[in-house]
């Protein structure tokens, strides 16, 4: 697993986001193993325990579940993959509005300037 | 405490080894010149046990200054090991090094002479006095060294620095041993009971100076100790 | 939660200094603390008396509840940030002098990780690269099953890919029953793996905290917040 850490935000969180993406986007699969706190501290460089707590919060929320003596595995609750995916995404929408707000856009210059974008960045991929 | 002085005697294995083969080579060289030399050869040979022996108890005193003063304090006072078996192990450790020493000194010299002055020896003193002579040999080695020890771990905690440290350490040293000197003088004057020990020497023993060496000896040990495990700061 | 060390009101001063002035401290059973500030903070003062190689002018300082001495020494597994080694000693000798005098040494675990490190038991102390050397004290230190390790200045003056191999042994020797304390200002490389830190500067501790909340509340990373403590 390949993840950039951005330190001013609390580690565990951004491991959690980033299981979540990979579950949102299919990387992970229902019933797949999750690599065990350890290996996976070892190759992000983080405290063991870090992992335990992002371990814990994504089983508290439903997203994995974990089999004694066994590991942690995704979830296999119905629209989980729905679920993520709106709530990622509100996360992106929110943040955007916020910030476009900031920059003092009016709701309609918002969605104005997103149509208008959404053209050229298609354009481009 | 059996590893601490393995690990003592591996350290310093270099040196014992380096004075022996001095001592060795030194009077394999001196029996060549026995015919030319004639007495000269023994008397040098003698010097030459002589000078290892200094050169082997100087080496003992870095047994202890070595871990006071050097980066190596940090590998010995972090061990879980009391003062008393830091402090016994140095002990010793130093008199087996010695020993040896003198041992192979000993036996050169013994080879060199023809064994002639060691039969003169054995003929006319007893088995128990020469044993009596070899104990008295081991009890200075430990008593001198405990009470340098002592001087040295008082100076390293008392004084800042290497320099001064060791300077101190050498002044309390003097102070103490003219304050140790006048102790026993003023004993054997108030105790003049002495034991005699036949002998073709004669060799008398004061008790009272006995008493009180063994009674320094005990304090000093247990004193240094407490103060290895208790107040070096490294 | 148990705690494996806790320092109250420490302070140890010398003839024309004060190196510690009241510092309070305490670490949980199963954390890594890092002990964070510039040289001459009171860090390795701090260290050397929990390590029991220096004794403290007042306060008291203990380790499972005892105060440093014969027994604390046998559960704590400290790193010096000095050369201890002797320098006739092949990196066999080093592991064998261990396993002589720590009960709780693991010779298999330092063969182990010599091996990761890339060190060949037979080379000399002497001859190591200052990186070497590091990787061989951390290899001796880790490979005890002690219940607190204190590591001061574990990444000091080593090259980065060092580091990353150093990095990766403390995690991957670390357990939950035991605690770590680690001193460094290279806090950039090193933040990740601290579950608390500790800021100590002129020796006393002004911010203790767990680092994620710390993130949190301050929207800052601990390297920032080191910067701005410390300016």
């Amino acid at each position: 697993m390949d993840l950039e850490f951005d330190d001013k935000m609390p580690i565990y969180l951004q491991i959690m986001d980033h299981i979540k993406m990979d579950i949102a986007t299919e990387k992970l699969k229902a019933n797949d193993k999750l690599p065990s706190v350890r290996e996976m501290a070892m190759t992000l460089k983080v405290n063991p325990n870090t992992l335990q707590r992002a371990y814990q919060e994504l089983e508290r929320l439903g997203i994995v579940y974990t089999q004694r003596g066994m590991g942690t595995f995704v979830g296999e609750r119905k629209h989980m993959i729905d679920d993520l995916k709106q709530e990622m995404a509100k996360e992106v929408i929110d943040a955007f509005i916020l910030r476009m707000k900031r920059l003092g856009f009016n709701e309609e210059e918002i969605i104005e300037s997103i149509s208008k974008n959404i053209a050229e960045v298609n354009k481009n991929v | 405490m059996f590893h601490l002085i393995k690990y003592e005697l591996r350290g310093k294995l270099l040196t014992i080894l380096g004075i022996c083969l001095t001592v060795i080579i030194g009077n394999l060289f001196l029996m060549t010149k026995i015919e030319s030399w004639q007495i000269g050869v023994p008397v040098l040979s003698g010097f030459l046990g002589g000078a290892a022996l200094v050169v082997i108890c100087i080496s003992s005193l870095t047994l202890m200054s070595d871990y006071l003063y050097e980066e190596q304090g940090y590998l010995l006072f972090t061990l879980p090991q009391s003062g008393v078996s830091i402090m016994a192990s140095r002990l010793i450790a130093a008199v087996i090094q010695i020993s040896f020493v003198a041992l192979v000194s000993a036996t050169m010299f013994g080879v060199l002479d023809q064994g002639r002055l060691l039969n003169a020896i054995f003929n006319q003193v007893g088995l128990h006095e020469l044993v009596y002579s070899i104990f008295l040999h081991l009890w200075a080695i430990i008593s001198t060294l405990t009470f340098i020890y002592f001087c040295m771990v008082v100076g390293r905690i008392a004084l800042k620095g290497k320099k001064i440290g060791k300077i101190g350490s050498f002044i309390i040293f003097v102070l103490l041993s003219a304050a140790k000197a006048g102790l026993t003088v003023g004993i054997l004057n108030s105790f003049p009971q002495v034991v005699q020990i036949q002998s073709i020497t004669t060799m008398t023993m004061n008790v009272g100076s006995v008493v009180f060496d063994f009674v320094t000896f005990i304090l000093l040990f247990t004193a240094t100790s407490y103060l290895l495990e208790h107040k070096v700061d490294l | 939660m148990y705690n494996v060390l806790e320092a109250e009101n420490l302070c140890k001063s010398y003839l024309n200094k004060r190196a510690l002035q009241g510092a309070n401290l305490t670490i949980q059973q199963g954390k890594i603390l890092g002990l964070l500030g510039p040289n001459g903070s009171g860090k390795t003062t701090f260290l050397k008396i929990a390590a029991g190689i220096l004794h403290p002018s007042s306060g008291k300082l203990l380790i499972d509840g005892k105060e440093p001495g014969v027994y604390t020494k046998s559960i704590v597994s400290y790193l010096p940030d000095t050369e201890y080694l002797f320098k006739w000693m092949k990196i066999k000798d080093a592991v064998q002098y261990f396993k002589d005098f720590y009960t709780d040494f693991d010779e298999k675990k330092a063969l182990a990780l010599l091996e990761f490190m890339k060190l060949d038991a037979n080379s000399s102390v002497k001859s190591l690269s200052k990186g070497m050397k590091e990787k061989l004290k951390l290899t001796l230190v880790l490979s005890r099953k002690a219940k607190l390790y204190i590591l001061d200045e574990p990444l000091g003056g080593v090259d980065p890919t060092a580091r990353e191999k150093i990095l990766d042994a403390i995690i991957n020797n670390f357990s939950e029953d035991s605690s770590m304390i680690i001193t460094t200002h290279l806090v950039n490389d090193i933040e990740r793996i601290f579950d608390d830190v500790a800021f100590i500067s002129d020796g006393e501790i002004v911010l203790q905290g767990n680092a994620e909340e710390l993130r949190l509340n301050k929207n800052k990373s601990i390297d920032e917040l080191y910067r701005e403590v410390f300016q």
